[in-house]
């Protein structure tokens, strides 16, 4: 009759006592399996959501921060702000997490002759002085993200050669859409008939706000010849039935602006900035385009989604201060706040559950050992060691427990299910969606992620990561919650038991 | 024969400020193997302390208990406890979620004494040999009158076949009948099996059977006269 048996024998005979402990972690074990549950299935849809989404991020001006530090020193003069500069992109694009990288000119160019693709509902509307409007790209490097990864695909042509880089020629690339508008073909020469906006004199910023309302802005075009050396077509994704009515219009746009386009080489993006600053009265350099109104865009694509945090927390750290790195998966956050919330709820539950467990277990266990006082001076006058008395009661622990726990793995897994999907379902977490602090993501890092694609991918699973965190959470937990009864044990004195 | 257990200038007081206050003063005697003791006195005159120093409950502020000529405290007190000495209690300390059979069972997986591999059998054969029937073994021990519990008790003390027995007010639950059975089974103990059996007792009349009888008084141990 060895503790082992002794323990097997007190579970199977003292009934009452053994189905009150097994109720007890049965119980909490509930709590936890289910609150596990959430936290295990809420992370892992943001963790295989992220991994389908392109692991592509860029650099942006942390505006968020900047203006924090400005409020809070409201009476300090605005701070001047470094812009990365060509060198610490660079230098980012060498971490390695990356796997591409390009650094562009990006710019707005207005035309009144070049035709650009309109919205066929009339719906877009630019504004401004030019009829069309497009996007101008300008790349030190002829391997285009773009095209890479699959966002474009060129049909016509051979994009651009080292040559054209090399020397910035106005070699461009523009998409089926604009070269038909424009009857272009690949290796005709065009004209870009850029449309710029004049700054105002100084004393027209004098004007009352109603006249400035009025008042028409002024223009100036110039001409750059161009060269089409290649013409794309948008990949167009295959069309989700289950999108928002927000979702189709926006990637309506997305594909428009796509379309409107205009891939060229660093120079001759450069030239045009010149010119477009000569023209606005911006220029301070008589010899070179204003470098401070060139304004450069970085794509980073990464080797893997799961890469994005340790990325994040490298290239923040090689940045200037109030800028940082805006990743593609940041829109998981942004649409899947409710999820996240739901995750923090869990983990916040996790832990009163395991503290209420650990109270709660301790003290019933040493309500049934104060119980037990006399046959545990028993075993200890007839010169067993406490080591193995302690054994015995963390055996009796442990044998009723890891039962309640397996059958509350169970259980608990349906329940946290049940909860969660039907706080999925309610506006208090699908509300939670941030759709008015969407931010400006380049087309490459877009995805049509919404809150309805995580709520289908949200399962409650017997994944291995849930059975082996809760039961190491669960065990764990009953195995602290006996230290309490054991330090009982320990100060147990045979004599004034027993005499 | 050689004293098997013995007790050597034995002090034990509670400090109370400044002052001792004696429980047992420069107690000294000696129990050897064949032999029934008995140790008499009234409530308050310390045979309880003594007896939980013998048994190794306890220890003595001084002196010295030796058993085969070694110190208790160095072949260690729960090890002396484990192989050496058993106790049976007045109110007999069974666990009562066992069976008398399996009570009997518990010392014998304590204790490093070699015994036989049929454990289950030998206790079996300690209970019948007190008067515990096979079926009545095997009954939880709450389904059994006081003396049936008594000698159930007694059959534990046996079963880690240690050389000293230690009773403490054994007949002390029981009526008269019973408490003349009980004693018979201790004499048959010491004498037919060679054990060193030491009763505390209140009762003369209990005491009185024994070979030895002993008597405490304010912490003094004397032969009874």
């Amino acid at each position: 009759m060895d503790f082992k048996k002794r323990a097997i024998s007190s579970i199977v005979r003292r009934k009452g006592k053994s189905v009150i402990l097994f109720l007890v972690v049965f119980i909490l074990g509930n709590v936890i399996a289910g609150a596990v549950a959430i936290q295990q299935s809420t992370t892992n849809v943001e963790v295989e959501t992220k991994k389908k989404m392109r692991p592509v991020a860029t650099v942006e001006m942390d505006y968020e921060a900047y203006e924090k530090e400005m409020s809070a020193a409201a009476a300090v003069e605005d701070q001047a702000i470094n812009e990365p500069k060509v060198k610490d992109y660079e230098k980012i694009s060498k971490l390695p997490y990356v796997k591409r990288y390009n650094l562009f000119i990006s710019s707005g160019v207005g035309t009144n002759k070049l035709k650009a693709v309109t919205d066929p509902n009339g719906g877009m509307s630019y504004g401004g002085s030019s009829k069309y409007m497009f996007s101008l790209k300008g790349y030190n490097n002829k391997d285009i993200l773009d095209v890479s990864e699959g966002l474009i695909k060129l049909t016509e042509g051979d994009g651009f050669t080292d040559n054209d880089i090399k020397k910035g020629s106005d070699a461009v690339i523009i998409s089926q859409e604009v070269a038909e508008k424009n009857n272009l073909s690949v290796g005709d020469n065009f004209v870009l008939d850029a449309v710029v906006e004049v700054m105002m004199e100084a004393e027209d910023t004098e004007a009352s706000e109603e006249e400035a309302l009025q008042m028409q802005p002024k223009s100036a075009t110039f001409d750059q010849p161009m060269r089409v050396a290649g013409i794309f077509n948008v990949v167009q994704k295959k069309a989700d039935t289950q999108q928002t009515e927000q979702q189709r219009s926006d990637k309506e746009w997305r594909a428009l602006e796509q379309m409107n386009t205009i891939y060229t080489t660093e120079g001759a993006a450069k030239a045009i900035q010149k010119k477009s600053d000569e023209k606005m009265g911006t220029s301070t350099d008589e010899g070179s385009a204003g470098e401070e109104s060139i304004y450069y865009e970085t794509t980073y694509v990464l080797k893997s989604a799961e890469d994005m945090d340790a990325f994040r927390e490298d290239a923040d750290a090689l940045l200037p201060e109030y800028y940082h790195v805006v990743a593609s998966t940041d829109q998981y956050e942004q649409v899947a706040g409710g999820l996240t919330k739901l995750n923090t709820i869990a983990k916040y539950i996790v832990v009163v559950a395991v503290a209420a467990t650990l109270l709660i277990l301790s003290l019933v266990v040493l309500l049934f050992l104060r119980d037990r006082k006399h046959e545990l001076g028993i075993y200890l006058s007839f010169g067993e060691s406490r080591g193995k008395v302690i054994a015995q009661i963390v055996l009796e622990l442990l044998l009723i427990s890891s039962v309640a726990l397996l059958f509350s793995l169970i259980t608990g897994n349906f329940l946290g299910g049940a909860i969660s999907r039907s706080l999925i379902q309610s506006d208090w977490i699908s509300n939670a969606a941030q759709p008015d602090q969407y931010f400006y993501m380049n087309n490459l890092m877009q995805s049509d992620l919404s809150f309805s694609d995580i709520q289908q991918a949200y399962k409650v699973t017997f994944s291995f990561g849930y059975i082996l965190t809760y039961l190491l959470v669960g065990l764990g937990t009953v195995l602290i919650s006996a230290t309490l009864p054991l330090l009982y044990i320990l100060r147990l004195n045979p004599k004034k038991i027993m005499m | 024969m050689m004293t098997l257990l013995e007790a050597k200038n034995i002090d034990y007081y509670y400090q109370d400020g400044d002052q001792r206050r004696f429980i047992l003063k420069k107690v000294s005697v000696g129990f050897e193997k064949g032999k029934l003791y008995s140790i008499l006195g009234k409530s308050g005159s310390g045979k309880t302390t003594f007896l939980s120093l013998i048994s190794a409950l306890d220890k003595p502020k001084e002196g010295q208990i030796l058993f085969n000529g070694q110190d208790i405290a160095s072949i260690g007190y729960e090890k002396f406890r484990r192989n050496d000495i058993s106790i049976v209690f007045q109110s007999y300390n069974l666990i009562p979620y066992l069976t008398a059979v399996e009570n009997v069972l518990v010392p014998m997986a304590i204790t490093e004494n070699e015994l036989p591999k049929e454990k289950k059998q030998v206790a079996y054969n300690l209970l019948n040999y007190i008067g515990i029937t096979e079926d009545k073994a095997n009954r939880m021990v709450n389904q059994l009158s006081g003396g049936e519990q008594q000698r159930v008790a007694i059959a534990r003390a046996l079963s880690m076949n240690g050389d000293i027995i230690l009773a403490d007010e054994p007949t002390g639950n029981l009526d008269e009948e019973l408490e003349e059975e009980i004693v018979a089974i201790f004499k048959e103990l010491a004498h037919k099996h060679q054990k060193c059996v030491i009763l505390v007792t209140h009762s003369s009349e209990v005491a009185q059977q024994a070979d030895e009888v002993l008597q405490l008084r304010k912490g003094v141990l004397s032969h009874y006269e």
